[in-house]
């Protein structure tokens, strides 16, 4: 009873069984960049040769904000932003944060920055 | 009475000897001081007048604390939260992007999984997109001496852009010889891509002609854009007033400048977007960030506490660097290549025709001076006109105003002729000394008065 709990739950949180509740509703760039798991662009896809059914979203790499979905039989990754995704993997709405202001000329800053998180420290 | 003595007498003229010297020379800086302060004054005055055609084409995206804070991020960012910033910024289509960030250092050795390789994957989009992507570049050789600048990966998928200079004290180049080769500023490129679409008056043909050509002296405007209340909450932002108004009040701000203590800040004169605002998710939000940043030249840079990158405005006081850049380019997209500039210097020497013209003035107010002790002394008038003569020297007043008058004509030409202004300051101020006689008499007036009682 407690394993089958367990198998449960690793497949209703594992990022593949998550991902299949989204999908994706409509191709917003012409042309599409398709890319490979880094980033890298691999190719173009024209928006008339897109599917036009909404498309399944298998994974989603959040560090790097790509999804992957499978086009043609082949396992490609998308950019989020080329995309409308249902529902939205991310909600973030406009910050509207106040508007950056200058420091008195007089203002003085002695120091300098620590390391950051890519140092590794 | 004396019938015509000299104007000046022979040691005189070993003092104007003297005083060109020191002007020339400038010892302590003094001269360019007061050069500088009379020439930021003057951008002071005139910042709320600046046009806003390169306004409407520039846009500054700008990493700040509160996006990193967000991200849960860290500066340096990592090169996977900048591949998420750019490759967003990407989607929007600018028109050409200038990246305000030195890749100097590799900070993902031995991570591939945080690699800069995946930073120059985003850009090589860039390049494959034809959105042409300038990388902050310093020009020097790396490696050689322990010498930094952008690491291969980048090189290989952007342009360099020049963003390390000296010798042209705070002027902007257009393009510097370097070590490197020559390289043009951030500025100069952006104008070329801006040239290739727009109507504008043509830029130098290539790197070299460029940097031949006098740098800016870059002139700042002061209203923000009208776009900017859209995107950003800018409430606290003091409001643009009306041009006599303004300079009315930095005037006076500028004489009593030690009895203001409110530290003077403002808010950019460049539309400005937080790499916050390239997060958003909402369809209408995207929509608003699109228009925004949708054939614009984007210039990105970073506004991080401690990190030290910061400008002088005359008008703003302290900013981001990258809004240098993007000021540089505001005065470019507005006035091509007739922007502000001092004249050369002469071959081998270390003053330029405005310097003498200046030097000019200032012998026109000795002149006068001495004049005014000629007439004071009760010598005989020295011209044919006597009468005019005489009127000309009762006060003080008629020649203070032929200097002034002298002083706005020169300035106008000057300004036609996009020629950076004389010293108005130092002239006024030295002008004064035409008063001196009448400033000691009312100041010795009780003693008169005082030694006729006795």
């Amino acid at each position: 009873m407690n394993r089958s709990l367990i198998v449960l739950l690793a497949a209703l949180f594992t990022q593949g069984a998550w991902a299949e509740t989204h999908s994706i509703k409509a191709f917003l760039a012409d042309p599409v960049t398709v890319l490979d798991e880094q980033g890298k662009q691999q190719r173009e896809l024209a928006k008339k040769d897109a599917p036009t059914q909404p498309l399944p979203v298998l994974q989603y790499n959040q560090a790097l904000d790509l999804v992957q979905v499978e086009l043609a039989g082949q396992k490609v990754w998308l950019d989020t932003m080329d995309l409308r995704i249902e529902p939205p993997l991310n909600v973030v709405d406009l910050p509207c944060q106040g508007l950056t202001k200058s420091q008195a000329k007089d203002s003085r800053n002695n120091s300098t920055i620590g390391f950051g998180a890519g140092c590794n420290q | 009475m004396l019938s015509k003595p000299p104007l000046f007498k022979y040691r005189r003229y070993w003092l104007a000897v003297i005083i060109v010297l020191l002007a020339i020379l400038d010892p302590f800086g003094l001269a360019s001081s007061s050069d500088k302060a009379s020439a930021q004054w003057l951008n002071r005055m005139f910042a709320s007048h600046y046009p806003s055609l390169g306004q409407q084409r520039v846009a500054v995206v700008l990493i700040d604390d509160a996006y990193l804070m967000r991200n849960n991020s860290s500066w340096p960012m990592p090169y996977g939260e900048q591949s998420k910033l750019f490759k967003r910024l990407l989607a929007y289509k600018p028109q050409a992007v200038f990246v305000d960030l030195l890749y100097s250092h590799d900070h993902s050795l031995g991570d591939p999984a945080r690699g800069s390789q995946l930073l120059a994957n985003v850009f090589e989009r860039y390049q494959r997109q034809g959105i042409p992507l300038w990388l902050a570049n310093t020009g020097l050789m790396r490696a050689e001496a322990g010498q930094a600048n952008t690491l291969a990966p980048f090189m290989q998928v952007s342009q360099p852009a020049l963003v390390v200079w000296e010798g042209v004290d705070d002027k902007y180049p257009l393009a510097m010889k370097t070590q490197a080769g020559l390289l043009e500023t951030p500025a100069m490129s952006l104008y070329r891509v801006f040239c290739a679409t727009q109507h504008c008056k043509p830029p130098p043909v290539d790197a070299q002609t460029a940097a031949q050509r006098q740098p800016i002296a870059v002139q700042w405007g002061l209203k923000l854009a009208p776009e900017q209340a859209r995107i950003a909450d800018i409430r606290h932002c003091a409001p643009a007033r009306h041009f006599l108004l303004d300079g009315v009040a930095q005037f006076f701000q500028a004489v009593f400048w030690k009895l203001d203590d409110s530290a003077q800040a403002r808010c950019p004169y460049t539309l400005t977007l937080s790499a916050s605002d390239l997060e958003v998710s909402d369809p209408d939000d995207q929509a608003l960030v699109a228009e925004l940043l949708r054939d614009r030249l984007v210039l990105v840079g970073a506004n991080i506490a401690s990190t030290g990158d910061l400008v002088e405005s005359p008008v703003h006081g302290q900013l981001p660097g990258v809004y240098l850049h993007a000021m540089a380019l505001d005065n470019l997209i507005n006035t091509g290549m007739d922007y502000d500039h001092e004249p050369a210097n002469f071959p081998h020497l270390p003053f330029n025709w405005l310097d003498l013209l200046e030097l000019g003035l200032l012998a026109l107010i000795a002149v006068l001076k001495a004049l005014h002790a000629r007439r004071l002394a009760g010598h005989r008038p020295w011209s044919r006109w006597r009468r005019q003569e005489i009127w000309f020297f009762t006060s003080p007043c008629p020649s203070w105003l032929l200097v002034m008058s002298m002083l706005a004509g020169v300035s106008v030409l000057l300004s036609l002729n996009d020629i950076t202004p004389v010293n108005v300051l130092g002239i006024v101020l030295l002008s004064l000394v035409l008063f001196s006689e009448r400033i000691e008499a009312f100041f010795d007036r009780d003693r008169r008065v005082h030694r006729s009682a006795i």
